[in-house]
């Protein structure tokens, strides 16, 4: 049993924390309050969602994202932020999840571009991110499910689970669901510096300069070598003497550690 | 699909009394509604091409309106008069343009479908992040540019309303 009420008396910028048996999707609900308050004008709660269960989790591309009870974190942030802070928040929320693995549970989390989190090269978190602008701020319902114990799910051959790489000692779920609220909460308090971020970001980052990557865009591929983030958070794709800035599409690496 | 083709369609959409058609082939897409008394081409085009036998059947589309009194105009008449009066939409950033919110899902919006100011009619992706773009006119949507999945820049035309 969570106490909603005694954990959000702790938190700094997060006003309420609902907590679900079971939805189709926390995203879709989060989605359903920014599309209600922006139809009325009303100011956006600053609010996580949390559900047991998903019964139509998904990830990027209406790719599913499995969530049986019991197995992990289903979760989204519904956030206010300016649109100056809005290029930094895909990195900036793969940080915090990254971040919140290493300090609580020990795991070393690596951070693929733009926003995947692995751990010992297999998937342990995902996020997904939905903004609506208005003039100059945007609402975002950040959905992020983390796999907290194992799941035998042929879905997903390439997914790890806290449980299997924490050296530390845990009662469970609960425990872990109560950690990841309060440090999304304490991670979102501060004011995201754009330094902060990018070189956060690049010192979790999965990748090494001169790894071969490819970057798929619509019906285009572009190969080359990894050289890094850009100071707008745009993957850097070498071709002989040649840099390309990459801010859309999908990366592929042949390898990620 | 061919001038002659397109007419056949016409034909068809026209006695059958339908409510319209879509058609999308080899990159150029007809829209055929038939709820006026006399058929009419909504809009067509072709992104990224400039095939000239692609483009000589989207100069054909214009032709049905041979079928009144008025004189045919030619594609470049065409484009000039339609961007005369229209409301163009432009993307906010550089991201991957998407139609509809998911693969499965019906567009945000169609050509010939009025919407209202506040609308997302689509969504461009950058950085996984899925930006919902909203219209920010009410109007008819007269011209869809970029195709699904296509990479947009900053600035780049997304739709033509008739406001």
């Amino acid at each position: 049993m969570i106490d909603t009420r005694a954990i959000v008396e702790r938190l700094r910028r997060i006003e309420s924390l609902a907590i679900i048996p079971r939805v189709s999707s926390t995203n879709l609900v989060a989605r359903r309050v920014v599309n209600e308050c922006i139809e009325n004008e009303l100011s956006l709660p600053q609010a996580i969602i949390v559900a047991r269960e998903q019964f139509a989790g998904r990830g990027r591309n209406q790719r599913t994202w499995s969530s049986p009870a019991g197995k992990g974190i289903y979760a989204t942030a519904l956030l206010t932020v300016s649109t100056a802070e809005l290029p930094l928040i895909p990195l900036e929320m793969a940080n915090i999840v990254a971040s919140f693995l290493h300090e609580v549970f020990a795991i070393d989390a690596r951070v693929k571009w733009p926003n995947d989190v692995y751990a010992n090269g297999r998937k342990i978190a995902g996020i997904l991110i939905e903004a609506r602008v208005q003039e100059d701020r945007a609402y975002l319902a950040v959905g992020i499910g983390v796999n907290v114990e194992p799941v035998t799910d042929d879905e997903r051959p390439n997914a790890i689970a806290i449980r299997e790489l924490s050296p530390r000692d845990f009662r469970g779920l609960d425990e872990a669901t109560i950690a990841f609220v309060e440090h999304l909460d304490s991670s979102l308090a501060e004011p995201m510096d754009r330094d902060r971020v990018i070189g956060e970001w690049r010192k979790r980052a999965v990748h090494r300069p001169g790894e071969r990557i490819t970057c798929l865009l619509g019906d285009r591929s572009v190969s080359g070598t990894w050289a890094g983030i850009d100071e707008q958070g745009r993957a850097l794709l070498r071709q002989g003497e040649s840099v390309t800035a990459i801010s859309a599409g999908d990366i592929i690496v042949e390898q990620a550690r | 699909m061919n001038f002659k083709e397109i007419l056949e369609l016409i034909d068809k959409v026209a006695a059958s009394g339908i409510a319209g058609v879509e058609v999308e082939q080899a990159g150029t897409k007809v829209r055929i509604d038939g709820k006026a008394a006399r058929p009419q081409v909504v809009h067509s085009y072709i992104p990224e091409s400039n095939d000239p036998q692609l483009l000589s059947s989207i100069n054909m589309t214009a032709l049905p309106a041979a079928s009144s009194a008025a004189p045919v105009p030619t594609a470049a008449q065409r484009e000039a008069e339609s961007e005369a009066g229209l409301y163009v939409i432009t993307s906010p950033i550089v991201g991957t343009f998407y139609r509809s919110p998911n693969p499965e899902a019906e567009p945000f919006v169609n050509i010939g479908d009025r919407v209202a100011k506040g609308k997302v009619i689509c969504i461009v992706e950058a950085m996984k992040l899925m930006n919902e773009i909203e219209c920010d006119a009410d109007g008819v949507v007269a011209r869809i540019y970029p195709q699904n999945g296509q990479p947009v820049e900053y600035g780049e035309k997304l739709f033509a309303l008739r406001v």
